[in-house]
């Protein structure tokens, strides 16, 4: 059993918004918008994503850094924290969702374009592991490293999955429906 | 198919629309959250009170001008009884571009005695294992002639002391106005007194001065 020492100074007082929420705010609204797109990848379940998005960052906001070496280093951190917690849910969901029509990102709508939804349905049926990897390097942009530092992989790693990946994306692209 | 054009199909995939109540929402759970931890500060701190007044004869708590902040100086006696792996480990680091600089003193291989982090207030004390003493544990680096240092960067201090039965433990801990711990003198010594390690922690700067009977690096 261990004492938690206390702080030296009062806490600040929890109703009014502080500095640490308001960097914290910051920080989250520069990368919000590609990580809803992430965490709408990895999940699948379109209806999930701001969900996921809250509890990853009351999770982030529990391990804020007082300091970041740079913007880079910034977003892999957040980005590894929201990865995290958009595995788990999969985990969490995945014996509800094993079947890729239940997919609620693959569902059509009447007035989207079949070209979206055979982007959708090839993209949903790559494994998890290479929708990370293409995620990261090819739509938040990240280079080898920040990529590896996110999923905890050696950079070859990062390297060889995303030339599968991509190739697996192709083909299913060419399938046609994405059942390849 | 290239990144460009990865890029263009991820940027097709479907995306809900964003719910306006995301941020006033996720802002009522981060005040939600300060509250509970408020509550918890204050059992901790009414644990913190009982234990110093234990210990006041031993243990000094200083409180200082030096920008808000605090500086706590404590001597402890830690029983190493009950670990497979015999001595206390020390295992200290700077902070890196992915995670907060730290120090752990731990008996065995992962019990930890006495933990902090730069980036959490207060620090962590295993009050099972280590109680107050009254021994004079110096600050000093006198018969220490191991010197390690590490910077920014993934390098640490990891070091094996090998005392037997019991370990003196002096730590001079700064806290700033919010509690972080933002240095650290941490003195390890046999139960006679003998040096055996001293070690000076800073977010971005890790010192150790090892002694023949702590071998690390």
């Amino acid at each position: 059993m261990s004492v938690e020492a206390a702080r030296a100074a009062a806490p600040p007082e929890a109703d009014a918004p502080t500095d640490e929420h308001e960097r914290f705010e910051r920080l989250v609204r520069r990368h919000h918008p590609r990580l809803r797109r992430v965490v709408a990848g990895i999940v699948g379940d379109r209806h999930r994503v701001d969900d996921v998005l809250q509890e990853a960052y009351l999770k982030a906001y529990r391990k804020l850094p007082r300091r970041f070496a740079n913007e880079a280093h910034e977003a892999v951190w957040l980005v590894r924290v929201v990865h995290r917690c958009a595995l788990d849910e999969l985990r969490r969901t995945k014996r509800r969702r094993e079947e890729l029509g239940e997919l609620g990102h693959l569902r059509a709508v009447p007035d989207e374009r079949s070209a979206r939804l055979d982007v959708d349905a090839a993209f949903a049926r790559l494994a998890v592991g290479d929708r990370s990897v293409l995620l990261l390097v090819d739509l938040l942009g990240f280079d080898y490293e920040g990529a590896a530092a996110v999923l905890r992989v050696p950079r070859g790693t990062v390297a060889s999955r995303l030339n599968a990946a991509r190739r697996r994306f192709r083909e299913l692209l060419e399938a046609g429906d994405g059942r390849a | 198919m290239g990144e460009r054009d990865v890029r263009d199909l991820l940027e097709r995939l479907d995306l809900p629309p964003e719910d306006p109540d995301f941020f006033p929402s996720l802002r009522e759970r981060l005040r939600a959250r300060d509250r509970s931890a408020a509550r918890r500060w204050r059992v901790a701190a009414v644990a913190l009170a009982a234990v110093a007044t234990a210990a006041v004869a031993a243990a000094a708590v200083v409180a200082t001008a030096r920008g808000g902040g605090s500086v706590l100086d404590r001597t402890l006696s830690c029983t190493l009884a009950g670990s497979a792996v015999p001595g206390v480990g020390v295992d200290a680091w700077p902070r890196n571009g992915y995670a907060d600089g730290g120090l752990r003193i731990f008996a065995g291989s992962r019990d930890s005695l006495l933990r902090l982090a730069g980036s959490v207030p207060g620090f962590s004390l295993d009050a099972t294992r280590c109680r107050s003493a009254s021994a004079d544990v110096s600050l000093d680096v006198a018969g220490l002639d191991d010197f390690h240092v590490v910077g920014l960067g993934f390098d640490r201090v990891v070091a094996r002391c090998l005392p037997s039965g019991r370990v003196l433990l002096r730590m001079q801990l700064g806290l700033d106005p919010a509690g972080h711990p933002d240095r650290a003198t941490v003195a390890l010594a046999g139960a006679d007194g003998t040096p055996l390690g001293l070690f000076r922690w800073q977010p971005s700067l890790v010192r150790a001065w090892l002694g023949p009977d702590c071998p690390g690096g």
